[in-house]
């Protein structure tokens, strides 16, 4: 479904440059689940946030169905709406209700009618246990309640894949396990999922695949068993004794 | 003997009209006039009793020998104030047929207009409080003397008395109500207008029985208009036989209104007599207007420079309208608004006909734009870019998620700065009157040339500017906490 070739990226800081993406080759298939770990600066968001171009590699190629992903194409914001993405900030939209922040997208580029929209919004705000709050604004809710509504602005968009980037980092411990029972969920129903997450618990629950980065490459693709039984490789033991 | 500058701006923007005007007319001024059925003069109403305002009427000796002029002509007259050095300017560009504002002969002015025979000659004199030991003119060495800017007394004050402490005021009077408090030894003007003054002070000043400098005032023409300039000197020379000039000086001079005893009566006589409220009135309307449309034109101006500024796209279109947003934003922001008001009323729309009025709210949007335009744009950077990226991500173009995400974002981060633009807006229009518009600062110098009594002209301006700043302010913070109060909700 993504097949990524060959992606570096460099950030100019300075003088000096960064090497924060080192040669990437990867494919998703539909329906797999894939975590990406790795220690903090070893370019596991930016390399999720090329996926959907909101970063532009420095060279390299990312497919998307067949489509090449490029931020300056025509075709870029109907890639997109089949890439649905969620922020470790939530980045909702503090201006609208939550029913405005979930149907605003669908309606505007016209996947709903207006009325069908909101119906979908109020059932998806029910199944997340948030239906109450669908005429509040952002600012009235939790991390968790927020980090939520954000999951469902996406799935109103129905997208072939989601994107998760850090989504239970900047949340209290109290409220993660609300969003990793939602994705969860969604895992279950069979979505395509690539996600960055510290937590390790998801992860042997609900991947399929853990992609390991360190330094821009990836060092290890495998399955979630062979990942936490391998300790062979100095590097991931090191990560996975510093979380313990 | 009217000022020949008033101000070093003037001087430049009378020679840059002059380059940019030069030479466009067609046919003979004094035709044009014929075929119009009326004349169109010129004139600053702001030299009692030549020519000044009576509420929202040009009255005075000049104002009634152009009248008396084009009765003789045989044409209607339409009468248009404007400030003293645009006088010359509007000649120059032929926006009025011939302008007459007290204005003597000078080589200088020669060069840009051509001037009647004389149709009054004026001396100066000099006027000292009553209690003054001054008795002559050879007293005044190193006095402390009050003459009105640019005017005979200005000039002939500096070369005559180079040691003297000369102070140049905006209007006679004001000089001296500088006298008659004891900040000013003599004042010297026009001895019609010293007249007057003296007249009105009520027994604290007195004329000084000694003149000089005579001279004669003129009225002015554009330059090579024989056939008008023939007309009008027969016509002078008629109603001078006629004595008509001598009816119409003896009307003006010498009708004082006599001094305020108490604070009542000053307010009664600044602002009830001859209806001058209304002249207050009309000069808040007027302001109101300027501002509003000008916030209006602002405001478009401004957003869209903003959303130019910061577009992210690079091809070649918007590269260029960003250069000319930053060189828009970065010379009005570096220049004064009255420079600027200037150029676009004498250059920009100098042949253009416009109302006054309308070019005045045309230059304080232009004006205000550039200062909307870096307020929205700080506005737009302080949205958190993730916004920017969640709108992106969800497949929404770049323009609908500005327009719909980010901007009203924008808009409130940047509402207290807006309304600081806007109560800005309100005070900076005061400069209008400089091309004649009568708003509410105009309407208050104008009652105080009239009545010699700044207090509660003065008041009267500031105390409306302070409420119409007042009420926007708390308009707007009420607009504010709704806006923030719904993101709580």
């Amino acid at each position: 479904m993504i097949s990524v070739k060959n992606l570096y990226k460099e950030f100019k800081q300075d003088d000096k440059v960064l090497h924060v993406l080192n040669g990437i080759n990867t494919e998703f298939k539909k329906g797999e689940k894939v975590a990406i770990i790795g220690p903090s600066g070893s370019g596991k968001s930016t390399f999720l946030r090329c996926i959907n171009a909101l970063e532009i590699p420095t060279s390299g190629e990312i497919f998307f169905k067949g489509r090449k992903v490029d931020a300056g194409s025509n075709e870029i914001d109907d890639i997109r709406k089949n890439i649905g993405m969620v922020f470790q900030h939530f980045n909702l939209f503090p201006h609208m209700t939550i029913l405005e922040n979930i149907t605003f997208a669908p309606i505007t580029l016209k996947i709903y009618q207006p009325s069908q929209a909101k119906e979908l919004g109020l059932a998806l705000l029910e199944k997340v246990g948030l239906k109450d709050k669908w005429n509040v604004h952002p600012s009235r809710l939790s991390g968790g309640q927020k980090q939520r509504v954000a999951i469902v602005r996406a799935l109103m968009m129905n997208p072939e894949v989601m994107l998760f980037d850090e989504p239970t980092s900047a949340l209290d411990p109290e409220v993660v396990k609300d969003v990793i029972e939602l994705m969860v969920d969604i895992a279950k129903s069979g979505m395509t999922m690539i996600m960055v997450t510290h937590e390790m618990n998801f992860v042997k629950r609900a991947a399929t695949r853990v992609l390991f980065m360190d330094e821009g490459k990836i060092i290890s693709d495998t399955t979630p068993e062979d990942f936490f039984g391998n300790c062979e490789n100095v590097r991931i033991s090191k990560f996975l004794n510093r979380l313990t | 003997m009217k000022k020949i500058y008033k101000s070093i701006i003037g001087s430049i923007i009378i020679c840059f009209a002059m380059i940019f005007t030069g030479c466009i007319h067609a046919e003979s001024s004094l035709r044009q006039i014929e075929e119009r059925g009326y004349v169109k003069v010129s004139t600053n109403a702001d030299f009692d009793p030549f020519e000044y305002k009576d509420g929202d009427k040009i009255i005075g000796i000049d104002v009634d020998i152009a009248r008396k002029l084009a009765e003789y002509m045989g044409v209607g007259i339409e009468i248009d104030d404007v400030s003293f050095e645009a006088v010359i300017l509007e000649l120059s560009n032929r926006k009025c047929d011939f302008a007459i504002a007290a204005m003597s002969y000078s080589d200088e002015k020669a060069q840009s207009v051509d001037f009647s025979e004389p149709y009054y000659y004026a001396k100066q004199a000099i006027i000292v409080p009553a209690d003054s030991n001054i008795d002559s003119s050879s007293e005044l060495a190193d006095k402390r003397i009050g003459v009105p800017l640019g005017f005979t007394g200005d000039m002939y004050c500096t070369e005559h008395f180079p040691n003297a402490d000369i102070h140049r005021y905006d209007t006679a009077s004001d000089a001296v109500l500088d006298l008659v408090s004891g900040r000013l030894d003599a004042v010297v003007v026009d001895n019609t207008p010293a007249k007057k003054l003296v007249n009105i002070s009520n027994g604290k000043a007195k004329l000084l029985d000694e003149y000089f400098s005579e001279e004669s005032y003129r009225i002015a023409v554009p330059k090579g208009e024989k056939e008008l300039l023939d007309k009008i000197n027969m016509c002078l020379a008629q109603m001078k036989s006629d004595e008509e000039i001598d009816k119409i000086v003896t009307k003006y001079v010498g009708v004082p209104e006599g001094e305020s005893v108490d604070l009542v009566a000053q307010i009664y006589k600044n602002l009830v007599t001859k209806d001058r409220y209304k002249m207050i009135f009309s000069g808040l309307a007027t302001t109101l207007e300027i501002t509003v449309v000008a916030l209006i034109i602002g405001l478009l101006i401004g957003f869209t420079l903003a959303l130019i500024k910061v577009s992210k796209s690079k091809n070649t279109l918007m590269k260029i309208l960003k250069f000319v947003a930053n060189f828009y934003i970065t010379i009005i922001r570096g220049t004064p608004v009255v420079v600027q008001l200037f150029v676009i009323y004498y250059l920009i729309f100098a042949s253009a006909g416009l109302p006054k009025l309308l070019v005045a709210m045309i230059a304080f949007g232009i004006n205000s734009g550039a200062y909307v335009a870096e307020i929205v744009r700080g506005g737009i950077l302080s949205v958190d870019s993730g916004q920017y990226e969640a709108g992106r991500s969800l497949g929404l173009s770049g323009k609908t998620t500005m327009l719909k995400i980010i901007l009203p974002q924008a808009v409130k981060n940047s509402l207290s700065s807006l309304t600081g633009e806007f109560i800005n807006l309100i005070k900076e229009t005061s400069v209008a009157g400089f091309i004649g518009v009568m708003d509410l600062s105009r309407a208050g110098n104008i009652i105080r040339s009239q009545t010699y009594e700044p207090l509660v002209p003065l008041l009267t301006v500031a105390v409306i500017y302070f409420v119409l700043v007042a009420v926007l302010t708390v308009l707007f913070s009420l607009l504010e906490r709704r806006l923030r109060s719904s993101d709580k909700r």
